[in-house]
C-alpha cells in the first residue's frame, strides 16, 4: 500500500497485532529457526511461558493460521507438535520487514535531531 | 543508535534464520520429471547412434551439457512461475537463498566441464561420476528447505557417481547409461518426493 504508506508513513499497518504481542512474538521467533516444529514443552521452556498462557497464544496463532498443532503421543504420553504454516511463514518475514522499517526510520529521526542539537547548540561551534 | 543498529542485526537474524528453515516449493515435480525423461531420452538417443553422438568424449559431453542446460532452463521457469504464487512476500528471499545454496556447485561444474573441454579433453572421463557427486552435493546442502527424504536420491546420485568414477579409472569407456541410468531415475526419485510431499501438504490444509 505505498499511497497510504505516503499519507501516514507512521501508520504501520504492517505489524500485524497477532505477532505484535510479547509471548507470540517469542513463539513465532522461536519456531521461525525449526522447519519441523517445536514441542510444546520445549517451546514452554524456550519461550518462559506457564502452560495456560502458551496454550492460550498458540490458540490465537492457530485461529489466524499462522501455527498449526499436532497432537499425537510419544510412546504413551500425550505430545504436541507445534510449527509455523506456509502462511504464517510469510506474514511473519512480512511483519519483520515492518519492524524493520519502523527502527529505520527511528534510527532517521534519532540522526536528524542529533544533527539539529547541534546545529542550534551555542558549543557546536 | 547502538541499540537501533543491535536490534536492526537481530531482526536480519531472525530473517535469514526464517528463510534458511522454510521448505522451498519452487521446484516442480514436473519439470524435474521432465528433466529425468531428457536424461533418459539423451542416453536411448546416445545408444542408437553412437558414432553421432557419444563415441567421441566431446560429443558425449556436448549431448550431457546440452541435457543439462535444457533441464535447468526447464526448472528454472516453471520454479519462477511457481515461487511467486508459493511463497508470496519470501519468494524473493526464497530464490536468492535457494540460488546462493546451489550456484556454488553449478559454477564449478561448468568450470571444470569448460577447461576440461577446452584444455583437457583426454580427461574428459573424470565428468560424468563429477557431476553426478557435485548434484549429490547439491541434494545433501538443501535438506533443510526440501523434504528430508531428498537425502535418499542425492545418496543414489553419490554412490553412483562414485561407481562411475571407478569405471572409468579403470578404463572403461563413456557409456551413454553411465548417465542416463543415474540421472533419470535420480530425477524422477526426486519428482516423487516432491509430488508426494505436496499432497501431504494439501491434505494437511
Amino acid at each position: 500500500m505505498p499511497g497510504s504508506d505516503r499519507k501516514a508513513p507512521y501508520a504501520y499497518a504492517g505489524l500485524d497485532r497477532v505477532f505484535h504481542e510479547k509471548a507470540r512474538l517469542g513463539i513465532a521467533t522461536s519456531l521461525a529457526g525449526h522447519a519441523d516444529g517445536l514441542s510444546f514443552s520445549d517451546l514452554k521452556a524456550l519461550c518462559g511461558l506457564t502452560d495456560g498462557n502458551l496454550s492460550r497464544h498458540l490458540q490465537v496463532l492457530e485461529e489466524a493460521d499462522f501455527v498449526a498443532l499436532e497432537k499425537g503421543y510419544a510412546g504413551k504420553r500425550p505430545h504436541t507438535l507445534c510449527r509455523l504454516t506456509d502462511l504464517g511463514r510469510e506474514q511473519f518475514m512480512a511483519y519483520l520487514a515492518e519492524l524493520e522499517r519502523v527502527l529505520r526510520q527511528a534510527a532517521r529521526a534519532t540522526a536528524g535531531r542529533s544533527v539539529d542539537y547541534r546545529k542550534t547548540s551555542p558549543q557546536a561551534d | 543508535m547502538r541499540d537501533i543498529d543491535d536490534a536492526l542485526s537481530d531482526i536480519a537474524g531472525i530473517r535469514a534464520q526464517l528463510a534458511s528453515s522454510t521448505r522451498f516449493h519452487g521446484f516442480a515435480p514436473a519439470a524435474i520429471a521432465g528433466s529425468g525423461a531428457f536424461a533418459f531420452l539423451a542416453a536411448m538417443a546416445q545408444t542408437l547412434w553412437p558414432e553421432r553422438l557419444s563415441n567421441d568424449p566431446a560429443r558425449y559431453v556436448a549431448v550431457w551439457v546440452s541435457v543439462a542446460v535444457a533441464s535447468a532452463a526447464l526448472i528454472l521457469v516453471e520454479g519462477l512461475a511457481r515461487v511467486g504464487r508459493m511463497h508470496g512476500a519470501m519468494a524473493s528471499t526464497m530464490v536468492v537463498g535457494t540460488a546462493r545454496q546451489m550456484a556454488p556447485f553449478g559454477v564449478a561444474g561448468a568450470g571444470i566441464t569448460l577447461i576440461l573441454y577446452d584444455s583437457a579433453p583426454g580427461s574428459m572421463w573424470i565428468l560424468p561420476g563429477l557431476w553426478q557427486i557435485l548434484i549429490a552435493l547439491i541434494g545433501f546442502t538443501s535438506l533443510a528447505n526440501l523434504p528430508r527424504a531428498i537425502a535418499w536420491p542425492a545418496g543414489w546420485y553419490f554412490v553412483c557417481g562414485l561407481a562411475v568414477l571407478k569405471l572409468a579409472c579403470g578404463g572403461a569407456p563413456l557409456s551413454p547409461w553411465m548417465m542416463g541410468l543415474p540421472f533419470s531415475l535420480g530425477q524422477a526419485a526426486v519428482a516423487l518426493i516432491l509430488h508426494r510431499d505436496t499432497e501431504r501438504r494439501h491434505a494437511r490444509f
